[in-house]
């Protein structure tokens, strides 16, 4: 009983979530694309990550 | 926040986030005073961005004249260009976006390292990087001009302006990020980076990141000069496979056994997926006229590569990023500590919704998609499975794009 309530709950959660949050207006943004946000950010991440381990092999 | 608060007492009860609050209120200070300065810092900053245009405008200008004769400059609109091609200098263009960021990333990185390098001298990169930024940003403009003179307008308004942006910043974030950790000056000679364990080929975090990122970077960049259609997207498909034959000792050490079950898990994510996704994508739907319009043999073998690289060589690069290096980096640092497949809360719901954000408008499902992949790589400590599940998931949506004709879906 538990687990089905549990259940059940984050699947109204996830249900509101997709129809609210990824409703989001996305706005063109001359400098910085915000619609490239995670494709930017990911990039420098994973290329921090690498850069520091590259130089840590030297 | 009224959304967000009860999708986190749903993952974890009120007492597990008590107890965060309670371990980790330092740190969530310190993200919640940084946050707030930036977001302030953006209010008080927006004053001054007219006057920086009229620099950047001023400095465009004068590297456009040392190109073209015929530049047209009309300091009153902030138009700039040549006759054939011309942009406004809108303030948001002046470069406070970049130089932001870069400081934010900067001030965020000497922070982290503070206790190896040395201060006041580590504070001068800060000005530094963001004079660097101010003026690649007026050379993006440049060349955006310049595009746009040469006849690929709608690259110059399209990919170009979208993409240039990031890289330029990525570019200069990344050429600090090997300055600082170079150990040079700014470093203390004591704390140079500890060196990698001995033995290995490849260290593991180029081998299972390594793939993805060649992916974003050749996507990034390609973008960059693509306008609809990204007819170089065999770029990103070639760039990951180099990596990924580069570093191929350190997959021969994964278990790569499959099973039927893998294959169930992918056609239920595929069905998920279907029902998640928005009926009204619609940024695809070009395409099939921009391969019409293209001979017949290149179409086909457009379209080849781009099945190949959808089905096998993004699931593979794919998997080796988010249940290969972030789902064991979010348990301990040194990743070759931890087993493939490993389980832990944080490290799996993290690691999946990581993934879904780099689907875009498609995050949650894109969520939801990579816990089932985690879910066929727990089930047997198989990677085997996580990369068939993602496959075939993959290889569905791609049958679905051929026999329905709605390309949008295709992510």
């Amino acid at each position: 009983m538990r687990v089905a309530l549990y259940v059940s709950g984050l699947a109204m959660v996830i249900a509101s979530l997709a129809t609210s949050v990824s409703a989001g207006v996305v706005s063109a943004v001359p400098e910085i694309d915000g619609a490239s946000i995670t494709a930017g950010l990911g990039l420098l991440a994973g290329g921090v990550l690498l850069v520091r381990a590259r130089l840590r092999r030297k | 926040m009224l959304t967000i608060a009860p999708w986190a007492l749903a993952v974890f009860p009120w007492s597990h986030w008590r107890s965060v609050m309670r371990d980790q209120s330092r740190v969530l200070a310190q993200g919640i005073t940084a946050g707030t300065a930036v977001w302030a810092s953006g209010f008080l900053t927006e004053a001054l961005w007219t006057d920086l245009a009229r620099y950047t405008f001023a400095v465009v200008s004068l590297m456009l004249r040392g190109i073209y004769s015929d530049v047209v400059s009309v300091p009153e609109t902030m138009v700039l260009g040549t006759s054939a091609f011309r942009v406004n200098i809108a303030p948001s263009c002046s470069g406070y976006e970049g130089v932001g960021l870069i400081v934010a990333f900067l001030g965020l990185y000497l922070y982290l390292q503070r206790k190896d390098l040395r201060f006041p001298a580590a504070l001068v990169l800060l000005p530094i990087g963001a004079i660097a930024i101010w003026t690649l940003n007026a050379v993006r403009i440049v060349a955006l001009v310049v595009i746009g003179t040469t006849g690929w307008r709608e690259v110059a308004l399209g990919g170009f302006h979208s993409q240039a942006g990031w890289l330029v910043f990525n570019a200069v974030g990344l050429a600090f990020v090997a300055v600082i950790d170079r150990g040079g000056y700014y470093r203390h000679e004591a704390r140079r980076l500890p060196p990698a364990k001995a033995g290995a080929v490849t260290d593991s975090t180029t081998a299972f990141l390594g793939p993805f990122v060649a992916i974003l970077a050749a996507s990034m960049l390609t973008g960059a000069f693509s306008a609809g259609l990204d007819w170089l997207y065999p770029v990103r498909v070639v760039a990951a496979v180099i990596v990924m034959v580069g570093c191929w000792q350190a997959y021969s050490k994964l278990n790569w056994n499959c099973s039927f079950t893998a294959v169930a898990i992918g056609a239920a994510t595929f069905a998920v997926w279907m029902l998640m996704v928005p009926a009204d994508l619609s940024d695809k739907d070009g395409w099939p006229a921009a391969l019409q319009a293209a001979s017949p043999t290149w179409s086909a073998l457009w379209l080849g590569v781009r099945l190949i690289g959808y089905v096998l060589v993004a699931p593979i690069a794919e998997e080796l990023a988010f249940r290969g290096y972030a789902m064991r980096r979010f348990i301990r640092e040194d990743i070759d500590s931890v087993p493939v497949g490993t389980f832990s809360w944080p490290s799996f719901v993290l690691s999946s919704l990581v993934f879904g954000l780099f689907h875009g408008r498609l995050w949650l499902p894109g969520t939801l998609a990579g816990m089932a992949f985690a879910g066929a790589l727990y089930r047997r400590r198989s990677f085997g499975d996580a990369v068939l599940a993602h496959a075939t998931t993959n290889g569905l949506i791609a049958c679905y794009v051929f026999a329905t004709g709605h390309w949008s879906v295709w992510s």
